[in-house]
């Protein structure tokens, strides 16, 4: 039987189009394409017009590629934000940063200009910063942005260790310095009809007083509202993250970062209404910190456009690690026969198995869940690996849609379950006949009492790569 | 060539073939492969001073501009024929694909042709690294039943 990625290898007899000179746009401009460029396709690279005016066509380049279609920026000035100014010379753009009257030139990129009608490309090298670079902005600070530029996009990324750390990120609109203190780099990147040129500004952003901690209200018609935690809470592990929201398609991301801006769980969730409308949204999230922490649930939607982040919601909180499963953590470990004999866990390569119990491997976020591999047919020991089932206990609805059954302890306990005399502690195997091929049942002393779960078997065991 | 050009191009070169590949796998269309791409790379020049990892930024970006592409078609996908002349039995291949669900079919060809890692396939769905087996699972349980069913 030939596997997924044996299959997939026939894709590579595919040859594919060199796509390489539309990327640059470096090819004359009697070759562009003549289908109509998509509408996503809203800009074209820095060198483009540049280039095509060597060619003395600037009137064509200009034609062809619509850049009329970008508004020019309009400015909002504002007293207490930072001001970030672009000016094109005649030579060359530039971008200067003001805040409390100070002035900070930004690091401009390389770059290719055109005025009346020559074009020149300036190499820059790329710069490095020191920690006494680094301008400090309170954290929040509007950003306003003035000149003559006719599209600007902002960012900002994470520096640490002295160098870039991570994707840029999008700041949203408004615009405004993050929320979230440490070294930046802001990034500008910025568009005029001569060319364009990204501008990178080393920033500190420094946590706000006391009067600005609270979070921002949140009109009640944003795009996403969370109700659930408040900022301040103290919360466990599972949280519910609750709110409402009118997003594309319905769907919201979910983020919980730890004290150190790890990202220690990440989800989805569906609103019940969406694209255009406002709908409910709630989803439990299990996570993991050793100590209680300060903390960060940030929730946002993904740009249709371009996958980036939008309507950010963000909610301090402070993380507690949680009272744990008492039942996972029971049943995890070794597993006996009916006398109190050690049963083969199969642990290490080639041992025999009958039974194993173990939490879900932290790599593949799987810790909320716990893995039973149980030897079948019940009783016998799997010598060669290949004779076994898997069992999952699910409780966070992680593989729900692997499942037949669900799991958990609704509806009855089957009449017809039988213990096997495998168990651990308190804790006992269960299986009924009547529909052994779908789950078994762990039951805690008496299951008249209620004390079960059913454990649905995985119809295609779930393995970690 | 700038030198910011320069590593993105060295980029293209070492990656585009297996992306633009991938990139057809999931939108079955070769229109929308190559303006994906071509808009990634765009990009990647002229952003390229704050990309750490061109190849990966390159990818993610790539992708999520087709599944957007995709969506505001929002028509079915496109006849797997295409202008395309595809050896055997690479239609059959794409046809099956397109009877995923875009986040199985996503998983597969991120994971199973291109070798992304798990966490880079569930960063481009937008969901858990959990979630990503779940759908590389069942997308390949399906995909396995169908491609089964040709070659009998």
């Amino acid at each position: 039987m030939r596997d997924s990625k044996q299959r997939l290898r026939s894709l590579d007899r595919i040859d594919p189009p060199d796509v390489w000179h539309r990327a640059t746009r470096l090819e004359p401009i009697g070759d562009v394409p003549p289908t109509p460029q998509p509408t996503w396709q809203r800009r074209v690279a820095a060198g483009t017009v540049a280039f095509a005016v060597f060619a003395g066509a600037i009137a064509l380049a200009m034609g062809a590629f619509g850049r009329n279609d970008d508004p020019p920026l309009v400015a909002a000035p504002s007293s207490d934000a930072a001001v970030i100014t672009l000016e094109a010379s005649e030579q060359e753009p530039r971008a200067v940063l003001e805040l409390d009257g100070a002035e900070t030139e930004g690091d401009g990129s390389s770059f290719c200009w055109t005025s009346a009608n020559v074009g020149t490309c300036v190499d820059v090298a790329a710069v490095t910063y020191r920690a006494a670079d680094f301008v400090a902005i309170p954290a929040g600070t509007s950003v306003t942005v003035e000149g003559d530029a006719r599209t600007v996009d902002l960012s900002t990324a994470r520096w640490i260790g002295g160098e870039v750390a991570g994707e840029p990120t999008p700041i949203p609109d408004p615009p405004a310095m993050p929320s979230e203190p440490g070294r930046y780099v802001l990034t500008v990147a910025a568009t005029w009809p001569q060319g364009d040129r990204s501008f990178t500004f080393p920033v500190e952003i420094e946590a706000a007083g006391p009067s600005a901690t609270p979070e921002p209200s949140i009109p009640a018609d944003a795009p996403i509202v969370v109700t659930t935690p408040t900022p301040g809470d103290e919360i466990t592990s599972p949280v519910t993250i609750a709110g409402t929201a009118d997003v594309f398609e319905a769907t919201v991301h979910v983020e919980i970062l730890d004290a150190v801006n790890n990202t220690i769980a990440e989800t989805f969730a569906t609103a019940t209404c969406g694209s255009g409308c406002r709908g409910d949204f709630s989803v439990e999230v299990p996570y993991e910190v050793d100590t209680p922490q300060q903390g960060l649930i940030r929730v946002f939607e993904e740009s249709a456009m371009d996958g980036s982040r939008q309507h950010v919601v963000q909610i301090a909180v402070t993380l507690t690690p949680g009272a744990g499963d008492p039942v996972a953590e029971a049943v995890e470990g070794a597993w006996t026969d009916a006398d109190g004999t050690e049963l083969p866990d199969g642990t290490g390569s080639g041992a025999p198995l009958q039974i194993n119990v173990l939490e879900g491997p932290a790599h593949c976020g799987w810790t909320s869940a716990t893995f039973m591999h149980l030897a079948w047919p019940l009783g016998t020991v799997s010598e060669r690996g290949d004779d076994w089932r898997q069992y999952i206990r699910d409780p966070h609805g992680l593989f729900t849609r692997s499942f037949d059954v669900p799991f958990g302890s609704d509806g009855r306990f089957p009449d017809d379950a039988e213990p096997t005399g495998m168990r651990r502690g308190e804790f006992q195997l269960w299986i009924a006949p009547g529909d052994a091929d779908e789950s078994v049942y762990v039951v805690q002393g008496d299951p008249t009492a209620g004390a079960w779960e059913r454990w649905p078997r995985a119809d295609r065991p779930m393995l970690c790569d | 060539m700038s030198e910011r050009q320069g590593r993105v191009e060295a980029a293209y070169r070492a990656d585009f073939p297996r992306l633009w590949r991938a990139l057809y796998a999931y939108a079955g269309d070769a229109e929308i492969a190559s303006d994906a791409a071509a808009e990634a790379f765009a990009r990647a020049i002229r952003d390229e001073g704050t990309i750490r990892d061109v190849a990966a930024w390159t990818w993610r970006v790539a992708f999520r501009i087709a599944a957007a592409e995709l969506r505001r078609r929002s028509t079915p996908l496109p006849d797997a024929a295409g202008p395309y002349e595809l050896p055997q039995p690479i239609p059959e291949l794409v046809a099956a694909l397109r009877t995923l669900s875009p986040n199985q079919r996503l998983a597969i060809v991120l994971h199973d042709y291109a070798d992304r890692p798990t966490s880079e396939v569930a960063d481009a769905i937008g969901c858990s690294k959990a979630t990503v087996h779940v759908h590389l699972s069942q997308g390949r349980r399906r995909l396995r039943a169908l491609l089964e069913e040709t070659d009998a």
